[in-house]
């Protein structure tokens, strides 16, 4: 009994390290191919990696600009609950900003693309496997890293800061909103209150985690994708690992950035 | 004096692969020389996909080596491995057309990857092809949209 519980969870950690190193190579492969690949005659394809963007960020501006925007209005009311009690309710625009901006934009933005676009990657690429798409592209000497895995990359790494800049804008608006309808505050009285309390270094923080979150969501879905094995059981297992491990990741990277901005000071 | 063409074209060497305790190549040694066509036999789980998969690059042997027109498929440098790719022709159990690409893109795609000619050239010689075997007018169809012999061609 113990012995098989020691070897279940040795079985579980090997696969937790091979997943994690093939993650790492395809990281590795997929970066050399984006920034080395262009100067060694493979060219990025511009053209397929718009359309790509606009999958991943276009499609994704309504939803993410709901979410963003009922996010900003919960804020605005929950910490003006919690700040008339203390007669501190003229604080509420800096703190609906500062959280929006630096945590909640990025974070939502980065978990709605990677359930509707991360899982549509790992669909696309695990049928693309099945069906012996990858295989035909690797006979003809066209690099699978290089015409799937680098436009996807690519397009997240531009389409998500900007869906995160718009998500900042909608969000507050959010709580501007609140601000007028609810709590009969000013709009020029919170607008000024918000840009008083913003510097660069907010939005950098948000637009750094969109960066890293678009890294994640980009190569967990093309692993996933590219590791489906067969059938159509396998794709649907790897749609949702590629969701599931991208929130995971995306939460432990923002954990880890945040540490980096609060060290820094 | 011109450069000698080997006459194996496909040459494997001992090859061994196996998947956890099986062992579906066992040293296996193969030669197919120009002009001849091999068909290869066997039932099923006796490796035939694996070896067709490592003679074409797709499987790496645990040992052994393929040798293609003399040159190592799985030591070759990229440039001769993509050289030698642009050669090789495999036709696909379930055709493996790229089925968000209509047939014209999919004729189109090795040109547009490998070649720099214009895209009105590229056009033309995409219809041309897929006039040949009777395709001419499922140019912008999807492979998703044409029956399997169709796909076959």
């Amino acid at each position: 009994m113990i012995s098989a519980l020691i070897r279940g969870v040795g079985r579980n950690s090997l696969g937790l390290l091979a997943e994690a190193g093939g993650l790492w190579q395809l990281a590795g492969t997929s970066l050399n191919r984006l920034f080395i690949g262009p100067f060694q005659g493979d060219p990025i394809r511009f053209r397929h990696s718009t359309l790509l963007m606009v999958k991943a960020g276009y499609d994704s501006l309504p939803l993410a600009s709901l979410i963003a925007l009922l996010v900003g209005m919960i804020m605005a009311l929950q910490s003006a609950q919690q700040l008339a009690e203390v007669g501190a309710i003229s604080l509420m625009p800096k703190l609906v900003a500062a959280s929006i901006i630096r945590e909640l934009a990025p974070l939502l933005t980065a978990i709605i693309v990677a359930g509707r676009y991360g899982s549509a990657i790992a669909a696309e690429l695990g049928t693309m496997k099945v069906s012996q798409e990858i295989d035909a592209l690797t006979v003809m000497g066209v690099n699978p890293i290089s015409f799937l895995v680098v436009p996807r990359l690519l397009a997240l790494i531009i389409s998500l800061p900007c869906l995160v800049l718009f998500s900042d804008f909608v969000g507050v608006t959010g709580g501007l909103m609140i601000a007028i309808g609810v709590l009969n505050l000013g709009a020029r009285g919170y607008m000024l209150s918000t840009f008083d309390a913003l510097g660069m270094e907010d939005l950098a923080m948000g637009l750094v985690k969109a960066l890293v979150f678009a890294l994640i969501i980009a190569l967990v879905s093309c692993q996933q994708g590219l590791k489906t094995e067969v059938g159509a059981e396998q794709v649907g297992q790897s749609t949702t690992a590629s969701v599931v491990h991208s929130i995971v990741l995306i939460i432990a990277a923002d954990l880890f950035v945040t540490t980096i901005f609060f060290l820094k000071g | 004096m011109g450069q000698t063409i080997p006459q194996a074209q496909i040459e494997a060497r001992g090859l061994i692969k196996t998947y956890g305790e099986r062992r579906v190549l066992d040293g296996l040694n193969l030669n197919v020389n120009r002009g001849e066509t091999l068909v290869i036999l066997g039932t099923s789980g006796s490796g035939k996909s694996t070896l067709l998969r490592t003679l074409i690059g797709l499987e790496r042997p645990d040992a052994g080596s393929v040798l293609i027109q003399g040159i190592d498929l799985f030591s070759a440098d990229g440039k001769s491995l993509k050289t030698l790719r642009c050669r090789m022709g495999v036709a696909f159990q379930g055709g493996a057309l790229f089925g968000s690409m209509t047939l014209a893109e999919n004729i189109d795609l090795p040109l547009s990857e490998f070649t720099r000619l214009p895209v009105s050239t590229r056009n033309i010689m995409t219809r041309i092809k897929l006039g040949m075997v009777g395709l001419e007018d499922a140019v912008d169809l999807l492979p998703s949209q044409i029956s399997g012999g169709m796909l076959k061609k």
